[in-house]
């Protein structure tokens, strides 16, 4: 009833406010003047007016302000553009309708439940700032050296929320006080999500959202596209709440950063502080949006729900919620605003490497060009001894017919090979305990197997990266494990490629707890020096972030990047070389190498476009390598998308005859006997690393489509490579290139 | 003039910026995992079938007017594609790269009235292309419109003299043409098949009703009416044949018919080729459509569900399953070649998929919730699998043994290049190659007729060996018989022969049950180790059977075997006879104890055990056709077993024949009773546990 009493209430004052709004705004004359204020007309109601005044100014920015409620807009000096935290013509607004058009007015929307909703797990309320604070005057703005702060209290669920405002040399930021928020005694936040409408473009602007998801991906503005908000957590979900039908295959947000790309003015936003909890919000331009843009939220808790008594008649859900990031000071992103010819992505890109560089300690790593080859050691195939079952270890490569596999690929003119050696320690693939040692499988050839295959890389001017999984295992001890809110042990279950089912024959992985990491991997660390191998492999560290929601060990995700940047500092402090599996941002900083990088988005259908945002960051600095062209849904096209970004290629190779496989946990990596395919790769591979050779420490500089299905990628020394991906050949300034082929073309040196 | 300039650099400016606007780079990522099933119908991981290709939206054709609801989609076979665009009333002529070439929105009869067409679920052209049928669906009635001037020739209602008993409207949805002109028409509410109507609209039959599929339900029903009053039975709804949701009309004139299916795991019959005289004429048996379910608290939340069926230009069969959100392609033998499509907001993805229609080997889908068509292309794979299956049929046998170790190369799961490959070298005679390929794909037939040819060639080639070995075991088996009657003969001055050893005793028992069994309460002649032995071999036996019974007997593959199954169908079966027995014959008056139950028992089952141990070896030998002989061995073994066991328990009871039966039938009822309460016990534990779990978390969080 409560409910419905606010529902109710809510649409009355949005209904009101629709016959209030519907002036037309003044726009403005010079961009040498103070904003407008917008809205001037007799009729306007007060609480929509938006006073600006200059509040502070370096030598790039002035920072303006309203006093009174908060609102902000910035001048970048450089262009003289102006950047709005709620766009500059919303009161003409008459295209975006229901709460959402709340959330244009708004610099913050705050997320919660109520305490006595929980158990019952109901929806989750939003409140924005306009509607929630502005409206009813309690937005209480102080200025300060560099900026304002601004106290949102939200009288309804009496809650108090600071966010300051201010501006660093060319760089603006918003933080959100975490440690100051006042929470309501009858809420908890969710989530808050940040400048929702900073920088939007309006349905009558072009240009493009950037959005980090998979490789990167480019909403236009106003593609018309009828679909909801575009919501993401960054670095991937929590991997203890799981549905049971679940039939999402998509790529995750491996970096913190996305833009607002205009015609020659580009607002990007870097998350700096909380990246790790945060989700990235995209909104597009259609019938019922006005506005495109693009913005992060922290996400503080989450709504879990458990069904109870599950066969019986009594069937219902019940819900409960995580833990409040406990001594988590802040949730800061900071705005960076572009102009020129670094109003694209690829400046985005480069602002970004820059940060990356000067933050977090980004360096180029020194590798050489290599064909990188992830090899498969061994699994565990079910026997049986006079009618009793157990499972056995069985063979899919040893360490001498790797060498020999190498061997073959020597011979073939493929040189310089990097090896992930996956499944050549406990118990295989299967990954069965959680990794204390870092002993190599006698079925294999043991230690001095592995030790002699490690001679025959370093000779070979190859490398050998020892591959170890610490996050994930099957069997062992549950007190570290990662529970839920329930202190049920969240499991990874594999599913039938069909109807995505849980597969109930077969041990699904607990993941290690978030607190626990550091002490695991300091301990492999001192067992991988015993056994005098100093390059390692992590197949999960780099890729996943999660909470422990469990009663002990309780851990919020918020903190997951620092544990893990710890961790990897410390690999690196000892002198060993460190590959990753399809890196966050964090991590990759770290990396000499990563494996498996995205080359795809998600495709949701809000996209219209597919970059190697994620390759242009990092090109340059470390080697990257593109999905297993074996593993790959279109082989071809996985080749294009290396030379599209520079990458190295990468082949999953086994000894045995794949059909081994075949009826076992293990069937899909199908067709990876390295006989299948060495003829053809090492065809494709002695031409590409030609190219390889020359731009693999190269920064890419440009890269554009040209027409359609057809790109082209500039590095640093001026070699431009054009890549078709259409079947049919194409012609690009007088030169041919065949159907999904692609060209090099040498530049001048810059 | 520096005016016209600026214009034209302005236009050029605007163009070039929106050209770059324009060609943006599809997304390839497809949002489902490619699979096939196997044998045991299992989904097991292959390469992805089709891509996205393209993404045709209202903007997309150059439509002013945005689609809405459409409802069907028709490609001519030579370079049009017609859109039923049901929302506004219209159809849409299309060129095949889908841009708008004319709009049929005004339908005008020969008296000069308009036929609004909103709501129309069906569209077919006549043979010649000149015009169209329209399943007009609101309005009851299937129109014949001339392309041309879109003139309305025949409005076809609901035959009058109809010997079918019902009142439904003629709410047309789908309607066909054949290729003799023949028009077919699909009305939801009416099952007794589809409206065949002549070229000029007369009406002639019904076709290709579904048939009644006897279930549980028709049985009870059945039964239940013969105790109903008229009354009652009025309020029993009766059993119809499901109707088919659509159809379509291959190359030779066939119909296909789907229907939509709402159980657990697909069933046969949901697709059917249909001959003139409406007999289904695909190989009986076939099931298509998911064969696995997805379990969600022990409910199911979705069912493969077909609403519309395309044959393709090469016969292949294109199903599309709205319950998941898939595209399903099939040979004509019901091998699945490709599945894609997904429910979901991405690309390559479905919201409220309707119809779909091939171009080619390209397929085009009709969504009617993102108002587009999403065409898709074969990968190479694919395209390969569909070439390999074109060759199966033919001599080519180079050519076929170069595609399928092509598909091989893709996907070293794949069954069915096994099987080619298999079929390849079963024509060239290698059969030893051939065997290991089909047990591969897991063809027992096709493996027992190389077994029959490989068997035909060791023997012309080693039959000197062969007369040897069975000269010896001839020899073997005399020599045996003579120590068991050189044994059997009562030495003078001694009560019992050689053979009446304890350690000999059970070979004596199963030749002389009731003399042997009758010693067991004068002598001490009870082994309890033999009896262990014997059981443990069962345990043994059966497990020998299930790993090494030749293939083309044996279904099980190792990953299957489980230790408490093959246990509890030996010894578990051995102590619940025994303790049965046991009980019965106490209250019956046995005069057997326990232990002499258990050793009789086990003593029994020698034979039995000896003729499966010959069967396991007849069955690598043997082929399929010869299975009477291993099937008689069985039972010769199970007589024999029988028999004795039957004597034994007569002899050491004490019991008369009719006892004997008498206590055997109760024995066994009461095995049944344990089973049964063993079942219940079980249940009742695990719902008290999920119970108590579920009400301490609860508690927990209050």
């Amino acid at each position: 009833m409560k409910l419905l009493i606010k529902v109710l209430c809510c649409l009355l004052t949005v209904i009101t406010a629709f016959s209030v709004i519907t002036v037309t705004a003044k726009a403005p004359e010079t961009l040498d003047i103070v904003p407008e204020i917008m809205g001037v007309t007799d009729e306007t109601e007060d609480t929509y007016l938006i006073k600006y005044e200059k509040i502070t100014e370096n030598d790039n920015l002035i920072l303006y302000a309203d006093t009174k409620r908060g609102h902000f807009a910035l001048k970048n000096k450089a262009t003289g553009y102006l950047w709005y935290s709620t766009p500059n013509d919303v009161l003409t607004d008459e295209t975006t309708i229901g709460l959402e058009k709340w959330n244009t007015h708004s610099q913050i929307v705050v997320e919660y439940v109520y305490k006595e909703d929980v158990l019952s797990a109901s929806g989750v309320n939003t409140l924005s700032s306009q509607l929630g604070v502005v409206e009813s005057g309690n937005a209480e703005v102080k200025k300060s050296d560099n900026g304002i702060r601004v106290d949102y209290f939200f009288q309804e669920i009496d809650t108090l929320i600071p966010v300051e405002y201010f501006i660093d040399g060319d760089e603006f930021s918003a933080s959100i006080k975490l440690s100051e928020i006042k929470e309501g005694k009858e809420i908890y936040i969710t989530a808050i999500n940040l400048l929702p409408y900073f920088g939007a473009g309006n349905s009558n602007e072009s240009g493009k959202l950037l959005i980090p998801d998979g490789s990167g991906a480019l909403i236009d503005f106003n593609n018309g596209i009828e679909t909801s908000v575009y919501r993401k957590m960054i670095y991937g979900d929590n991997v203890d709440s799981v549905a049971d039908v679940d039939n999402t295959k998509s790529e995750v947000i491996r970096m913190p950063v996305f833009a607002v790309i205009k015609e020659n003015n580009t607002l990007m936003g870097v998350i700096t502080k909380g990246d790790s909890s945060a989700s990235i919000r995209a909104v597009n331009g259609n019938d019922s949006r006005k506005y495109n843009c693009v913005s992060s939220i922290c996400e503080l808790r989450s709504l879990q729900k458990m069904v109870m008594f599950k066969n019986s008649s009594n069937r219902r859900e019940i819900g409960s919620i995580t833990k409040w990031p406990e001594n988590a000071d802040c949730f800061e992103v900071t705005y960076k605003f572009l102009d020129g010819d670094n109003a694209n992505y690829v400046g985005v890109a480069k602002e970004y490497r820059n940060y990356l560089i000067e933050e977090k300690g980004l360096t180029k790593s020194e590798t050489t060009p290599s064909f990188s080859l992830d090899i498969y050691g061994a699994i565990d195939v079910e026997a049986t001894f006079l009618g009793v079952q157990y499972s056995k270890l069985k063979s899919l490569t040893t360490f001498s017919q790797a060498e020999e596999i190498l061997d073959e690929l020597k011979a073939e003119g493929v040189e310089n090979v990097s090896v992930r050696y996956l499944g050549w320690s406990n118990y295989g693939l299967l990954n069965k305990k959680l990794p204390k040692k870092a002993k190599a499988l006698s079925k294999l050839g043991g230690n001095s197997g592995f030790k002699e295959l490690l001679d025959y890389t370093a000779e070979n001017d190859g490398i050998l990266y020892a591959d170890v999984d610490l996050l994930r295992f099957r069997s062992g001890s549950k007190k570290t494990v990662v529970k839920n809110i329930f202190n049920e042990v969240a499991k990874h279950t594999e599913r039938l490629r069909s109807v995505y089912a849980m597969k109930l024959n077969i041990d699904p992985f607990m993941y290690l707890s978030p607190d626990k990491i550091s002490e695991v991997s300091d301990n492999y660390l001192k067992s991988l020096k015993k056994q005098g191998i100093t390059d390692i492999s992590f197949s999960t560290l780099g890729s996943y972030c999660y909470s422990n929601n469990g009663k002990k060990n309780t851990f919020h995700r918020y903190f997951f990047a620092l544990e893990i940047e710890k961790t990897l500092k410390n690999y690196k402090d000892n002198d060993f070389n460190i590959a990753l599996d399809d890196a966050n941002a964090y991590a990759a900083v770290y990396a000499d190498r990563i494996y498996n990088t995205p080359v795809l988005t998600s495709g949701c259908s809000i996209f219209d476009e597919e970059i190697p945002f994620y390759q242009i960051v990092l090109h340059g600095y470390t080697a990257m390598t593109v999905e297993s062209t074996t593993a790959a849904q279109e082989y071809k096209v996985n080749i294009l998308k290396a030379v599209e970004s520079g990458s190295e290629l990468l082949y999953s190779a086994m000894y045995e005859d794949s059909s081994v496989l075949t009826n076992t946990r293990y069937d899909l990596y199908y067709s990876t006997n390295y006989k299948l395919w060495i003829d053809e790769a090492s065809e494709i591979a002695v031409r590409y690393y030609d190219l390889l050779r020359k731009i693999h420490d190269k920064e890419i500089v440009s890269h554009r489509t040209l027409q359609e299905n057809v790109c082209e990628t500039v590095f640093q020394n001026g070699i431009k490579v054009i890549v078709n991906y259409n079947e049919d050949a194409v012609t690009i300034n007088g030169k041919t290139i065949e159907g999904l082929n692609y060209i090099t073309e040498e530049g001048a040196e810059e | 003039m520096k005016k016209i300039i600026t214009v034209v650099l302005t236009v050029l400016l605007v163009f070039s910026t929106f050209s770059i606007q324009a060609f943006a780079k599809e997304v390839t990522y497809a949002p489902y995992e490619g699979y096939e099933y196997n044998d045991y119908n299992e989904s097991v991981a292959a390469p992805i079938g089709y891509i996205m290709d393209g993404n045709f939206n209202s903007d997309a054709m150059g439509l002013e007017v945005e689609i809405k609801e459409p409802s069907d989609i028709l490609f001519d076979g030579e370079d049009a594609v017609y859109i039923l665009d049901s929302g506004n009333g219209r159809i849409l002529e299309l060129t095949t790269t889908f841009r708008v070439v004319k709009i049929y929105d005004e339908f005008l009869t020969e008296l000069g009235d308009i036929k609004k067409i909103k709501g129309a679920q069906g569209l077919s052209l006549s043979l010649d292309k000149s015009c169209f049928y329209i399943a007009n669906t609101q309005q009851c009635e299937v129109l014949k419109v001339r392309r041309s001037d879109s003139r309305v020739l025949q409005c076809i209602t609901k035959p009058e003299d109809l010997d079918i008993n019902t009142n439904a409207d003629f709410a047309a949805t789908k309607v066909t043409v054949d290729n003799k002109g023949q028009v077919y028409v699909l009305v939801k509410s009416i099952n007794v098949g589809a409206f065949v109507f002549d070229a000029d609209g007369e009406f002639l039959k019904f076709f290709g009703s579904n048939p009644i599929v006897a279930t549980a339900e028709t049985l009870r029903n059945y039964l239940l009416k013969r105790f109903m009053t008229k009354e009652q039975r009025k309020g029993l709804t009766r059993i119809t044949p499901t109707a088919f949701s659509n159809f379509d009309v291959d190359e030779y004139g066939f119909l296909y018919t789907v229907s939509e299916d709402t159980s657990l795991v697909s069933k046969e019959g949901t697709v059917r080729r249909l001959n003139y005289s409406g007999n289904d004429i695909l190989k009986s048996g076939l099931v298509f459509g998911d064969l696995e379910w997805d379990r969600l608290y022990g409910t199911v939340s979705k069912y493969t569900s077909f609403i519309d069926i395309d044959i393709d230009e090469d016969g292949y069969i294109n199903l599309l399953d709205k319950g998941r959100g898939k595209v399903f392609q099939y040979t004509t033998d019901g091998k699945m070649t490709a599945v894609f499509g997904s429910y979901n907001d991405l690309n390559g993805s479905f919201k409220n998929p309707v119809a779909i229609e091939t171009i080619g080997t390209e397929i085009y889908v009709l969504d009617a919730g993102s108002n587009t068509v999403i065409s898709f292309k074969p990968t190479d794979y694919t395209t390969t699998l569909r070439s390999a299956f074109s060759l199966l049929q033919s001599t080519d046998t180079k050519a076929s043994k170069e595609v399928w170790t092509e598909i091989l190369k893709m996907n070293t799961n794949s069954q069915y290049a096994y099987y080619g490959l298999g079929t390849v070298a079963d024509q060239e005679g290698n059969y030893t190659e051939a065997m290991k390929n089909f047990k591969l794909a897991g063809a027992h037939q096709e493996y027992s007729k190389s077994l029959r040819e490989y068997r035909k060639e060791f023997i012309s080639d080693n039959y000197i060996l062969i007369i040897l070995a069975l000269v010896v075991i001839a020899v073997l088996v005399i020599i045996l018989v003579r120590i068991i009657k050189k044994k059997s003969v009562l030495v003078h001055g001694t009560a019992y022969s050689a053979m009446e050893t304890k350690a000999l005793f059970p070979v004596y028992t199963s030749l002389h049950p009731a003399d042997g069994f009758g010693q067991f309460r004068i002598r001490d002649v009870m082994s309890v180790r033999a009896t262990l032995i014997i059981v443990v071999s069962w345990f043994l036996i059966k497990t020998l059977a299930f790993f090494n019974t030749g293939f083309a007997f044996n279904n099980n593959r190792a990953i299957d075997y489980s230790f408490f199954t093959t246990l509890f169908f030996t010894a578990g079966l051995f102590i619940l006879f025994v303790v049965s027995n046991w009980s019965v014959c106490t209250l019956l008056n046995g005069k057997g104890n326990f232990k002499t139950i258990v050793v009789t028992t086990a003593y029994s089952l020698i034979p039995y055990l000896l003729c499966e141990i010959v069967k396991i070896g007849m069955s690598n030998i043997l082929t399929l056709e010869e299975s009477a002989f291993i099937g008689l061995v069985g039972i010769i073994g199970l007589l024999w077993s029988g028999m004795i066991l039957f004597i034994g328990l007569s002899t050491i009871h004490e019991y008369s024949f009719k006892e004997t039966v008498g206590s055997v039938l109760l024995t066994i009822l009461f095995m049944a009773l344990i089973c049964f309460l063993l079942i219940l016990f079980y249940t009742l534990i695990q719902q008290t546990v999920n119970f108590v779990r579920s009400a301490i978390a609860e508690l927990s969080l209050r």
